[in-house]
């Protein structure tokens, strides 16, 4: 088995809640409610592939991949890549990794900033990683970059106001890969956009793939997004992995019953019914850490175990990875 | 309504906008064109002025109290003269000079450390921003003239009056400056807390591109349009000050006069039937201050993203 | 007898320059207890016509031509005393973000009293009955507790129930939903969309569904709307347009969900991108976009027809329909 490009190792992290509290102990805070947004995420990602991350809103989805892209600091855990631990570097230590790992996020109206112009946008981030670049071979880059995401060259001057959701995301894309990575974060980076232009940045995206040999971890609350461009799929909920499946067999054998109740959930243009498997209730708020499976609350096939006991991810028949306990018994759908 | 968010807007720098704005609202322009004037006569007053004041000869007695031309007086003084013979206009005219200095040195030192200070507190948080916004509190809350007449006052009876005559306009600049920075700097410090959580201040950080490169070059940008209101203001303010500070005789030394200092001297003359002295100065004042806050609040009406569509 | 009938609707924008025109020609029926869905990416204008119908367009927006006619009345012609009567009562609305109608500052049980109370003359000990008997019936489970809570302890699906529920309180005729389920996880969609047919269904209420999303539309909806650059570009049954659209737009549309390609393979995307408000190009307004379009597209405006399927306004169509020597059905045919 190859070495996995990265290798996320009981991952945690919470937020501290707001304080309550005077001004006059600002030296001392007490302790708030805490927001346990990631709780023991293991997970690798392999060279080549595109990952899926799912889950609905409070899943802990983009917090993971800010804390893959040391944007926030795990509150235990370890990130590696290619072996090396970069969870723990300093700003200048992590430089190299930088040009390894680029992001596009979900906003294309907030992830630009709006005083700065396209061209400016893009030279910061190749004179960053090529300060021996002279004026022409920055300007060269630039233009190889604006007609490999399909922009004319004559937009440079432009600032990002001037464009549509589209040609943003596309100004996005062009930044991420204007230091050459190998590993891309898309953090819903069609969610923001109209149905005829999510075409448009899906087909760029697995182009770039293509072309680059590039790796995705894509997260995304799109099922049929999923099922379109994934290799495999991590399926999170409440900051907890629930199942971890191939494409294949995540959409033909769903295992977890979270898992199944998403698939119901999506609606499907060849039907006009509604789920047959519907789920009561809400995402509960991640301010406690739940002493058993965090799915318990509403999980159809629930029982005193699942209250009591964090499942494992145990590996199943057809090759995927899945934490539940009814699973894990064979207990049957009601 | 989606329609007009997905309309590109047109002009969009941000100054072209605000002269679009401004040239569409009659008061606004009027505004602008009294403050421009008053800088450019500050600018030009040693051409304009028909006497040298730093002249020896500026200062004549037998020219005393000429009341202005059109009430009888010496075509040579076209506004009159004070007690002392000096020609009004021309102390008018380098009294603007002075006080448009410091009130606009005042803010450059406010704008200053008020940036520095809210950048750091509003990027850097924790801690740091506790204390600087803590100690802001406190300072804001001793009134500016109080500390100002305080240092101000020590300040002459430690050095002299000598020594002050000559670092007067220097102090003056640095005390209202020091002493008003915390309004910037929470404004700055409002602006970067809205703007650090961005997605583009994310990439830019993904990207590797340094704190500092962060702070004044992505978040600084996105945060002036409200500064730009309280730059007016502050201006307005500062010279307001300074005039109050100098009419108490802790301001500007007689020999360089300000505005303040000119109305403070012609004080005294009002009733004894010269109240040119202090009238013209006081209205040069007033207007300059009008014509201030009317583009400040034009500013801000054009510069608020939810005054209004556009 | 339609309830609510449109009629060559034209809502334009006044601006300083110039006069623009944002829906064109619009005209439409509903029928007692119909579910009718209005599709189109953002800017095609189907949320400014949400708006027109209850008269809530905001300056430089006006009606500029056309009639609303609901049971004889149009609509058009009222005062703000007669939209008392309608808005609310006869029409209710419900928007994407539940917190537009909800005040942040009232409990849920005092906004509905109030709603109720401005309506009718009766006791607050029964208009609170009938708030709890509402906020059951939109499934909340623990009504009396709700009643009593603020909007911002709620959950995102929970406030939109709560929405619902004040929409349904004077028992209207018309219920216009703008995006009411975008903001929501996939589970949570699933469960309000059931949520509202059924509420249609028992109660007989007509939904007007404004929505970009087809996998929605093919939930809830009987019929179909599709919307372009502020024209009705084709319209008819939703299982129809679905499963056989005309339109080449809708067909774009369509194709270019992830679920129509083969998965890995590159999606059919529509170039270019929704011309905004002021842009709209001569002729048909896709014809830029169109892989059909002729040099009559770029200068004659099509009108609409009966394809045998849908109402489509498209030359494309009206010449295969000629070739094959079909009759033309009539234009309301719907």
């Amino acid at each position: 088995m190859t070495k996995p490009l990265i290798a996320l190792q009981q991952i945690e992290k919470s937020f501290r809640g707001k304080r309550r509290g005077h001004w006059f102990n600002w030296l001392k805070p007490s302790p708030g409610q805490d927001i346990h947004a990631l709780n023991g995420v293991t997970l690798t990602v392999h060279s080549g592939e595109t990952l899926c991350l799912v889950g609905e809103t409070g899943c802990g989805k983009s917090t993971l991949a800010r804390v893959l892209m040391g944007l926030v600091e795990p509150s235990a855990g370890e990130v590696h890549y290619r072996g090396k631990r970069i969870d723990q570097l300093s700003e200048q230590e992590r430089m190299p990794y930088r040009r390894q790992m680029q992001m596009v996020f979900q906003n294309p109206y907030a992830s630009l900033n709006p005083r700065m112009t396209v061209y400016q946008i893009l030279a910061e981030a190749i004179k960053l990683h090529h300060p021996s670049y002279g004026r022409q071979q920055v300007q060269d880059s630039i233009n190889e970059l604006l007609t490999s995401v399909g922009l004319p060259l004559d937009i440079q001057d432009r600032l990002p106001g001037e464009f549509s959701g589209g040609q943003r995301q596309r100004i996005a894309i062009a930044r991420a890969l204007s230091v050459e990575p190998e590993f891309i974060v898309a953090d819903e980076p069609l969610a923001a956009l109209d149905v005829s232009v999510q075409a448009q940045v899906l087909n760029l995206l697995m182009d770039k793939q293509q072309e680059r040999g590039l790796t995705y971890l894509f997260i995304t609350h799109d099922l049929a997004v999923v099922e379109h461009i994934a290799s495999r799929v991590v399926v999170m909920y409440l900051g907890r992995i629930c199942e971890i499946a191939s494409r294949e067999s995540l959409f033909s054998q769903p295992q977890h019953p979270y898992t199944q109740a998403l698939l119901a959930s999506i609606p499907r243009l060849d039907s006009l019914d509604n789920a047959p498997l519907q789920l009561e209730g809400e995402v509960p708020p991640p301010t406690s850490k739940p002493s058993g499976c965090s799915f318990c609350q509403r999980c159809p096939l629930v029982n005193q175990r699942c209250y009591e006991e964090v499942p494992r991810l145990l590996p199943q028949r057809n090759g995927s990875m899945v934490a539940c306990h009814a699973v894990e018994e064979g207990r049957a759908w009601k | 309504m989606n329609m007009f968010e997905r309309q590109p807007p047109t002009a969009p720098t941000r100054l072209s906008h605000l002269w679009g704005a401004i040239k569409s609202d009659k008061l606004a322009l009027l505004a602008l064109c009294i403050f421009s004037f008053y800088c450019l006569v500050a600018l030009l007053a040693p051409f304009l002025a028909p006497y040298d004041i730093d002249n020896p000869a500026f200062m004549d007695l037998i020219n005393g109290e000429l009341p202005p031309v059109w009430l009888g007086g010496d075509a040579a003084f076209f506004l009159g003269t004070d007690v002392q013979g000096r020609d009004i206009l021309s102390s008018i005219l380098y009294g603007t000079r002075l006080s448009l200095t410091i009130g606009i040195g005042a803010v450059l030192i406010q704008l200053c450390l008020g940036i520095c200070i809210g950048l750091l507190s509003g990027y850097l948080g924790g801690k740091l921003d506790a204390f600087l916004m803590r100690y802001a509190d406190i300072q804001l809350s001793f009134s500016t003239m109080m500390v100002a007449i305080v240092v101000l006052a020590v300040f002459q009876s430690m050095f002299g009056g000598a020594a002050y005559q000559q670092l007067a306009m220097l102090m003056l600049i640095l005390v209202l400056g020091v002493a008003e920075w915390p309004i910037f700097a929470r404004m700055v410090r409002a602006g970067v807390l809205a703007e650090k959580d961005k997605e583009y201040v994310d990439a830019a950080r993904i990207l590797g591109v340094s704190r500092s490169r962060i702070m004044f070059r992505h978040i600084l940008p996105n945060t002036v349009s409200p500064l730009m209101v309280i730059i007016t203001i502050q201006i307005a303010n500062a010279i307001v000050a300074e005039a109050a500070l100098s009419f108490l005789g802790l301001g500007m030394p007689p020999s360089q006069p300000s505005l303040g200092a000119l109305i403070a001297s012609g004080f005294d003359y009002i009733f004894a039937g010269a109240w040119w002295i202090a009238v013209f100065p006081s209205i040069t004042l007033v207007i300059l201050i009008f014509a201030m806050n009317l583009l400040g609040d034009s500013l801000r009406d054009h510069l608020n993203p939810n005054g209004g569509w556009r | 007898m339609a309830l609510l009938t449109v009629e060559h609707l034209q809502v334009d924008f006044r601006l300083r320059q110039q006069t623009l025109t944002a829906l064109y020609d619009i005209s439409f029926t509903l029928s007692p207890g119909e579910r009718l869905a209005i599709v189109g990416e953002s800017g095609a204008g189907k949320s400014l016509l949400g708006y027109a119908i209850v008269n809530l367009l905001r300056q430089p927006g006006y009606i500029s031509a056309g009639a609303i006619h609901f049971h004889e009345q149009n609509l058009t012609k009222l005062g703000s005393r007669q939209w008392q009567q309608i808005r609310g009562k006869k029409i209710a609305m419900i928007f994407q973000d539940p917190m537009v109608t909800l005040n942040p500052v009232l409990t849920v049980g005092e906004q509905m009293v109030e709603a109720i109370r401005a309506h009718q003359k009766i006791s607050a000990q029964a208009a609170k009955q009938l708030a709890i008997h509402k906020l059951s019936q939109v499934k909340i489970s623990a009504a009396e507790q709700r009643f009593e809570q603020y909007p911002h302890e709620l959950s995102g699906g929970m406030r939109q129930r709560v929405v619902i529920a004040i929409a349904m309180l004077l028992n209207p005729e018309i219920l216009i939903a703008d995006e009411p389920t975008t903001a929501l996880d996939v589970t949570i969609q699933a469960q309000i969309l059931h949520l509202l047919k059924q509420l249609c269904e028992e109660q007989g209420v007509a939904l007007i569904l404004i929505t970009h999303d087809f996998g929605v539309v093919s939930r809830i909806a009987e019929r179909t709307l599709v919307m372009y650059a502020g024209r009705i570009v084709e319209r008819g049954p939703t299982l129809e347009i679905i499963n056989d659209p005309q339109h080449p737009y809708t067909q774009g549309l369509l194709n270019a969900l992830p679920q129509m390609a083969l998965a890995g393979q590159r999606l059919n995307q529509i170039p270019g991108h929704m011309p905004s408000l002021g842009e709209h190009p001569s002729g048909c307004a896709f014809h830029p976009r169109c892989p059909y379009a002729t040099e009559k597209c770029r200068w004659q405006r099509p009108r609409p027809i009966y394809s045998g399927i849908s109402t489509v306004a498209c030359f494309a169509i009206e010449e295969l329909l000629a070739e094959t020597n079909l009759e033309e059905g009539d234009d309301n045919h719907d």
